[in-house]
């Protein structure tokens, strides 16, 4: 019977132990006086301002938040840059590297926001983790990313430099219902494609067929292996809004994300 | 009488977690539900008192599993493809429970084929034991439309069970 085997499918999975429970309690809790402090500081920082204090006491709150190494927090800051200008946009607004845990504030719940932003979040914790590697530092073991929410950073798998034109679509191609099609390489992480297309029907837009067709215009080994790679996908209406973003962690092993514009069937559920 | 975060915690954190970990892993399931009640805690205040606790908690923990739904579906087609399930990676019996239940296998490939949206009801339905009016207050979505995905997911998985040799089941 369906129902039962349903039941009784992986039904051995144990229940969370003390630690575990007594973990996410401090977790969940800890999180809102976390965001008191900061709602004090950012109080006092302007109190201060106004009595032109501002300078001498941020330098005090610097040097209060001991788990911020200087050094650390440098690289992550360089690799935040390095991320804005592969992708074009000011997305991340701060990255903070406490300890091993690199926290990505990504303001805003738009359809890009949610989708390509927290991409870039994870692109920005494997970019930072090869850079600290490579100063000999200590590296990121968790994440959170604002929008995508918490995890292990998880190694990324050494790829292979994409050429600048590995995601042009090759002229002539013809995409249903697409009235505008670019393709360009972020230089990141190995390189991913990221595509752009406007269509004149959303609600007809079928994204899944249309994904297959610019997958076998430009092969996957020309993508360098489309499977190990990230990859985003926004489709816009004629008036430059989102209809769907796809933004996939590919072989960072960050799973994905994917905006639908509410109304619309979700030709992507089940690729 | 106002609901405390304490009370809702300790009720419904043990279930919730059970849940994602069937869907994910523990070690997921350990990040998500720690999440999940943090999100809670933050809007607790605002939390309409009317409102049923567990199918909002449930609401929340289904955006956050949302950003895992191709790790899900790598985990299924992975099981039905080798009859190691990866949810017991970490656990010393994984390689024992290889080959041990193809009905299992043919399962996880079932679901695995499965849209997103259809997971996502029939799990919250079959796991977390939620009726349809809850899942589709945790989902946000109309009831008819919750009972057509249930049944359109069941159906599914009646069909590719039954075309691999499984017994036909009776509608639910």
């Amino acid at each position: 019977m369906t129902d039962e085997l349903l039941d009784s499918f992986r039904s051995e999975v144990p229940l969370p132990d003390d630690a575990t429970f007594r973990h996410a309690y401090a977790h969940a809790t800890h999180a809102r006086r976390r965001l008191v402090t900061r709602r004090r500081v950012a109080v006092a920082a302007l109190v201060a301002a106004a009595a032109g204090l501002a300078g001498g006491l941020s330098a005090a709150f610097v040097g209060a938040s001991s788990n911020v190494n200087p050094q650390r927090q440098q690289i992550v800051n360089r690799a935040a840059a390095q991320v804005r200008r592969a992708f074009g946009d000011h997305r991340i607004a701060k990255a903070t590297l406490r300890g091993s845990l690199l926290t990505v504030d990504v303001p805003g719940h738009g359809a890009l926001q949610s989708t390509v932003g927290g991409l870039e979040g994870v692109v920005l914790a494997h970019v930072a983790e090869d850079d600290l590697q490579a100063a000999g530092e200590e590296g990121i073991d968790n994440i959170y990313v604002g929008n995508w929410g918490g995890t292990a950073l998880s190694p990324f798998p050494a790829q292979s430099q994409l050429p600048t034109d590995a995601c042009d679509i090759p002229a002539g191609t013809q995409l249903a219902d697409t009235t505008s099609a670019s393709g360009r390489v972020i230089p990141l992480l190995g390189g991913f494609c990221l595509f752009r297309l406007t269509t004149a029907h959303p609600k007809s837009f079928d994204a899944e067929a249309i994904l297959n067709q610019l997958r076998a215009a430009i092969p996957a080994s020309d993508q360098g292996g489309t499977r190990h790679r990230a990859q985003i996908f926004e489709v816009y209406d004629e008036k430059g809004k989102p209809v769907i973003v796809v933004a996939w962690g590919g072989g960072t092993n960050e799973g994905g994300s994917v905006y639908i514009r509410p109304g619309l069937s979700s030709p992507l559920a089940g690729p | 009488m106002a609901r405390s975060f304490d009370a809702a915690f300790e009720a419904e954190f043990a279930s919730l977690h059970r849940y994602l970990a069937r869907r994910l892993g523990s070690s997921v399931a350990d990040d998500l539900a720690a999440e999940t009640f943090a999100v809670a805690f933050r809007s607790w205040d605002r939390l309409d008192p009317e409102r049923p606790v567990r199918p909002w908690l449930y609401g929340i923990a289904a955006n956050l599993v949302r950003h895992h739904w191709r790790k899900e579906r790598r985990m299924l087609r992975a099981y039905a493809r080798t009859g190691v399930d990866p949810v017991f990676a970490n656990e010393d019996e994984a390689v024992e429970r290889a080959d041990a239940d193809t009905r299992a296998q043919e399962l996880a490939a079932a679901l695995g084929e499965l849209r997103r949206d259809e997971r996502e009801v029939l799990l919250l339905h079959a796991w977390a034991e939620l009726p349809d009016s809850e899942v589709a207050d945790a989902l946000g979505l109309p009831l008819g439309t919750v009972k057509s995905r249930l049944s359109r997911a069941r159906e599914k998985l009646r069909n590719r069970l039954t075309e691999v040799g499984q017994e036909p089941v009776e509608a639910a």
